[in-house]
């Protein structure tokens, strides 16, 4: 299974401050474990808000609303993530408890999803051929001048 | 023999040789993804001194001898090379040099079916399967595959690394199943393999140099399967039903790319070669002297459209008879649809209808929008104008094909009339 | 891509000896593991030409001329061929390599040729030029 381990944004990663330097090297050293664990799958950090563009979509017919960044600091808002194959949502819950916290964020939060498997249905080709198939009898059907 | 030749011979070798090597391999090893590194780890041996020493006599015993002493290698340094070992130690019994001595020597025939079997397991994702089969048994790289399958590269590499990993931690057993198991599990087979068929024949986008390729590995690969199981009456129908379709794979779309339907087709540059083997494919599933399955079946189809010399020629009647048959093995709307048209071509429209009247009634049809669009293609052919536009009108409705959509319009429109 | 495998006559098959029981076994090996990696789309083995009738246009426009066997240049002609398909031209010269050889005494002879197919004999330039930027695309690609 595929979890994806969201950080929250905070005052900090929003204002651009760099981390320390034992903050960078202890999310190194946790990137790596996973990666020698095999679990690593994707990490990103997100450059702060102020970069970015927000688009409200807001339906059918008005078009679509487009304000830049920043945004509030909500909880909507996220600095990073961590995508990580795990067995079970454990062993995700797990791995997330040894992500490093950067000093002066105490208070920051990680949230532990599964990511949706690819959802599309088994394809039966058997029964794609058949539908190919009724499709060229239809337009012989169609081509055909008279009946008995 | 320059450098640059060598590794273009190396390249064939490599082709022909790996499926082999790999499930050899992975018998020994009794891991699939620890197999394939051992047989590329072999492939590098060779990569840097065929060039000098040139190409031996026998190069799949060559590669299979540098790939086991690699194993023996890893087993005595004891020590695990990497981190990448020692998690599948975790994962998977450890074999002992005895165990690899002991399973050194087997019909490759049959490793091969056993790899098939574990690529193609139900553990994993249809896609995954997919996937590994072309990696595994056809030899194709990871650019190759994500190419046909309009996929990025890395979206397939990571499918088959977690393929692998699944296979290993779920212990999935390098065999061939036995008893009731098997069918089922056969089943899985042919579909992967005649959706890599699919995947090429149906599209009519894509890469068109890479997307007959996976029609021709698909059939290889049946050709294969048909060799190392020769008792499956299925095996050889899925053969029979992939040579027919891809005897007419050239004439099937025009010089400007677009499709061109049976009816319309130069039946004079269909693959003559390839019918011949078809029939004689169905004709080896016939001698097994079992009931034919929904493969043989739909290949037995095929069959008439191929003996026919013009489309006026088909012999409709003996394809709706076929049809019925496949109800019985197969049932399902479609089966049914299709018999409908056969039945009218042979014997008109009117008894068509009929058999699409009483699907009417079918609770799990309500929503199938082939339903009402070959009965209003039916209703139209009996001159029931009003009856069928109303019909072409609901098809329209219910799909969500936007083009199929238009298409079922402008039938309806056709019918004359106004709109209900 | 497909491949004929043409074996060449030699004085022995001409003379229609039969090959021995080594090479026919070894020969069905062959054709057994050309099947068994499902390149093998079929083969056969001639009559010497003895039996062969050649027809020949001697003059432009003008009349056939009917000649019966035998001939006599052995190595012009063909014994038999096998049809193989393949994914490029190096694998059908490592299966050829593979065929036992054909006599065993000096003159086995196998002649390689690619069969034409459709596509070759369309000419749109059009198509054939976009195969060939993606197919030299492809082979940069491989090289990088």
């Amino acid at each position: 299974m595929r979890f994806m381990l969201i950080v929250r944004a905070n005052g900090l990663s929003e204002a651009g401050i760099l981390h320390t330097h034992r903050f960078e090297e202890g999310m190194a050293e946790y990137r790596k474990a996973l990666a020698q664990a095999g679990k690593l799958l994707a990490a990103e950090e997100l450059q702060p808000s102020s970069s970015g563009v927000r688009i409200r979509l807001t339906g059918r017919d008005a078009s679509p609303e487009v304000c830049p960044g920043p945004f509030p600091l909500d909880h909507r808002l996220i600095a990073g993530y961590v995508v990580i194959e795990a067995e079970t949502a454990d062993e995700a819950v797990e791995w997330a408890l040894k992500m490093p916290v950067p000093a002066g964020c105490e208070g920051s939060e990680v949230d532990v999803r599964e990511l949706r498997e690819w959802a599309q249905e088994d394809r039966n080709p058997r029964v794609l051929a058949l539908e190919a198939d009724l499709q060229e009898q239809v337009r012989m059907l169609n081509q055909m001048q008279k009946f008995l | 023999m320059t450098s640059s030749q060598t590794h273009r011979t190396i390249d064939a070798i490599w082709r022909i040789e790996s499926p082999k090597l790999i499930a050899g391999l992975t018998r020994m090893v009794r891991d699939v993804g620890l197999a394939e590194d051992l047989a590329q780890d072999a492939l590098v041996i060779a990569l840097q001194r065929w060039p000098e020493s040139g190409i031996p006599d026998n190069p799949g015993a060559w590669l299979m001898t540098a790939a086991k002493r690699r194993a023996i290698d890893l087993l005595r340094r004891n020590k695990l090379r990497d981190e990448k070992y020692a998690e599948m130690a975790q994962t998977t019994e450890l074999y002992t040099e005895d165990d690899l001595e002991r399973n050194m020597d087997g019909e490759i025939g049959d490793d091969l079916l056993r790899l098939i079997f574990m690529t193609c397991h139900p553990v994993l994702s249809q896609d995954a399967r997919v996937a590994l089969t072309l990696r595994l048994l056809c030899g194709l790289t990871t650019d190759e595959i994500a190419r046909s399958f309009l996929t990025a590269e890395s979206t397939i590499a990571q499918r088959i690394v977690r393929a692998k990993r699944t296979l290993s931690s779920r212990k999935v057993p390098f065999e061939v199943p036995e008893g009731e198991e098997l069918q089922e599990r056969l089943s899985a087979v042919l579909e992967v393999i005649y959706l890599m068929f699919n995947e090429g024949y149906s599209a009519t986008t894509g890469d068109h140099w890479l997307r007959p390729l996976l029609c021709q590995e698909a059939l290889r690969l049946g050709r294969v399967l048909a060799e190392i199981a020769p008792e499956e009456p299925e095996v050889h129908g899925l053969v029979a039903l992939m040579e027919i379709q891809s005897s007419r794979f050239k004439t099937r779309v025009s010089a400007s790319g677009e499709p061109v339907l049976l009816m319309d087709q130069n039946r004079t540059q269909w693959d003559r070669l390839l019918i011949r083997r078809g029939l004689a494919a169905l004709e080896r599933c016939r001698k097994l002297g079992r009931p034919l399955g929904p493969y043989a079946l739909q290949a037995a189809i095929s069959a008439c459209h191929a003996q026919a010399p013009a489309a006026a020629d088909t012999d409709w009647a003996r394809i709706a008879a076929l049809y019925e048959a496949l109800s019985r093995v197969a049932p399902s709307p479609i089966v049914e649809l299709n018999r409908a048209v056969a039945i009218s071509m042979a014997f008109g429209p009117a008894f068509g209808l009929q058999l699409v009247d009483e699907l009417m009634h079918e609770p799990a049809l309500t929503e199938y929008h082939l339903l009402p669009s070959v009965r209003g293609d039916l209703l139209a052919k009996l001159g029931r104008m009003d009856e069928a536009r109303s019909e072409f009108e609901r098809a329209a409705a219910m799909t969500r094909n936007s083009r199929e959509q238009q298409l079922l319009l402008k039938r309806a429109a056709e019918c004359g009339g106004s709109p209900n | 891509m497909r491949f004929m495998m043409i074996v060449k006559a030699t004085t022995d098959s001409e003379a229609g000896v039969l090959p021995s029981p080594e090479l026919l076994e070894a020969m069905h090996r062959y054709n057994e593991e050309l099947a068994r990696a499902g390149v093998l789309l079929g083969g056969d083995g001639l009559h010497p030409s003895s039996s062969a009738i050649r027809i020949s246009y001697p003059e432009p426009g003008g009349k056939p001329k009917v000649v019966d066997g035998p001939f006599t240049e052995a190595k012009e002609m063909i014994a038999g061929y096998t049809l193989i398909e393949v994914k490029s031209r190096e694998e059908a010269i490592e299966w050829a390599l593979r065929m036992p050889d054909p006599h065993g005494f000096g003159q086995g002879q196998i002649e390689l040729r690619q069969v034409f197919e459709v596509e070759d004999l369309t000419d749109n330039p059009e198509a054939i030029a976009k195969e060939n930027a993606l197919r030299q695309q492809l082979e940069e690609q491989r090289k990088a």
